[in-house]
């Protein structure tokens, strides 16, 4: 039973710190800000969460109340990170970064973009049309 | 009940029921009653900011998105799994940025919408404008799952309780 | 198992780090420097089970707290010069305001 449990948390433990050197990664490798924040919420969602859930499985609930630590961690992380994200992605594009995309043309919509003349078009259509620009 | 007093007073239990599970102190009178005194100055502020309303406390959708969540962590581990793919092999990425529709009626639920966009890796909400929310997607593919709309199904269901009545705001006061 | 955890907590910190240096843009730093905190939360969970300290568990919680404040707080400066907000009060709704209570 106890093999089991260390065998479980050594899993645990070590696919999400693979998760988080994955993100560590993408950060360092991708071209701009907004595919390296879709690789930071890596290390937020899967690469805490499975460290943290291994770290869960060992202690229990635990004589100092561990456990709930553990998981209020998880739930506040959880909560957070979505809104930090989001309101970077924000600032940076309210700043004038424009997002990468492969070919270089600009994305099929942006901030100044409304949304009727992006409904206007078939979800099939924008990918060839450069919506930007009113 | 009235509404403010119901949230008040939910959030005066639930804020207890932290302070004893974080300080593990379950015997020693004079602690638990400057636990309470916590809890109720705590209660007594947010009552000032006018924070005690159905967003400040949302107690009414809190069932609902417990049963929300299993799906959304699921949903969370297979897109962990999609962006560990594009970061092993950066040629696959196609960065897309689109407007997707958001079906839900009150401004809870949308913020629960657009944070479980976000939340879930290779999409980030980025503006909401409306009925609809900007979305950055690491993949194309990301912009369509979302645009199938099962996600926005159900954070409409999460917020189903707070559809009759609306906006409800100003109780505080 | 902790001292392999840790391991790679690190080497993710070391790549964050090399992110905060390199990064062109003011926002690819904050994003590491977040990233960063992330780890450094994880990390001190770890340590408190690696060194028999479940103290540590208190201060991870509230680090997890600080970073989110703390870079809304920085991304607010960077964008306005000041910690209050947009001087004119018109700087676009919500954009780095924080939404707290939900917890």
């Amino acid at each position: 039973m106890d093999a089991i449990l260390i065998g479980l948390s050594w899993v645990l433990i070590v696919a999400g710190g693979v998760f988080s050197v994955l993100s560590g990664l993408g950060v360092v490798r991708f071209p701009d800000v907004f595919t390296r924040m879709h690789a930071a919420s890596l290390a937020d969602t899967l690469g805490a969460g499975l460290i943290i859930l291994g770290l869960l499985v060992q202690a229990g609930i635990g004589a100092d109340l561990v456990g709930i630590k553990l998981i209020l961690i998880l739930v506040f992380l959880l909560f957070t990170s979505p809104v930090v994200t989001h309101a970077l992605a924000q600032a940076a594009l309210r700043d004038g970064l424009t997002p990468w995309t492969r070919d270089g043309t600009p994305t099929e919509a942006g901030l100044d973009s409304t949304v009727e003349e992006d409904e206007a078009l078939a979800p099939d259509a924008l990918r060839k049309t450069s919506g930007e620009g009113t | 009940m009235n509404p403010a007093v119901k949230h008040a007073l939910s959030l005066f239990v639930s804020l207890y029921a932290l302070w004893l599970l974080l300080s593990g102190h379950w015997a020693d009178p004079l602690l638990l009653g400057l636990g309470l005194a916590a809890a109720a100055l705590t209660v007594f502020i947010a009552w000032r900011m006018e924070g005690l309303d159905h967003e400040g406390v949302p107690v009414s959708v809190t069932l609902n998105a417990l049963a929300y969540w299993p799906w959304l962590l699921w949903q969370i581990v297979l897109a962990n799994l999609a962006v560990a793919r594009c970061i092993l092999d950066p040629r696959r990425i196609g960065p897309r940025m689109a407007w997707v529709p958001a079906s839900q009626k009150s401004d809870l639920g949308k913020v629960i919408f657009a944070n479980s966009i976000t939340l879930t890796p290779g999409t980030i909400s980025v503006q909401l404008a409306g009925g609809h929310i900007l979305v950055h997607a690491l993949e194309g593919a990301g912009i369509d799952d979302l645009r199938g709309g099962e996600m926005n199904r159900r954070c409409a269901r999460v917020e189903r309780p707070l559809a009759g009545d609306g906006r409800t705001g100003g109780e505080g006061t | 198992m902790f001292t392999v955890g840790s391991l790679f907590v690190l080497v993710t910190m070391a790549l964050a780090l090399v992110r905060a240096v390199r990064g062109p843009s003011v926002y690819d730093r904050i994003v590491a420097v977040n990233l960063f905190g992330t780890m450094t939360v994880v990390l001190l969970v770890l340590l408190g089970f690696l060194t028999d300290r479940p103290e540590f568990e208190d201060i991870a919680l509230l680090y997890v707290l600080i970073n989110f404040a703390g870079t809304i707080a920085v991304m607010k400066f960077v964008k306005y010069s000041s910690l209050a907000g947009p001087p004119d009060g018109g700087g676009g709704r919500g954009a780095p305001s924080g939404r707290e209570g939900d917890a």
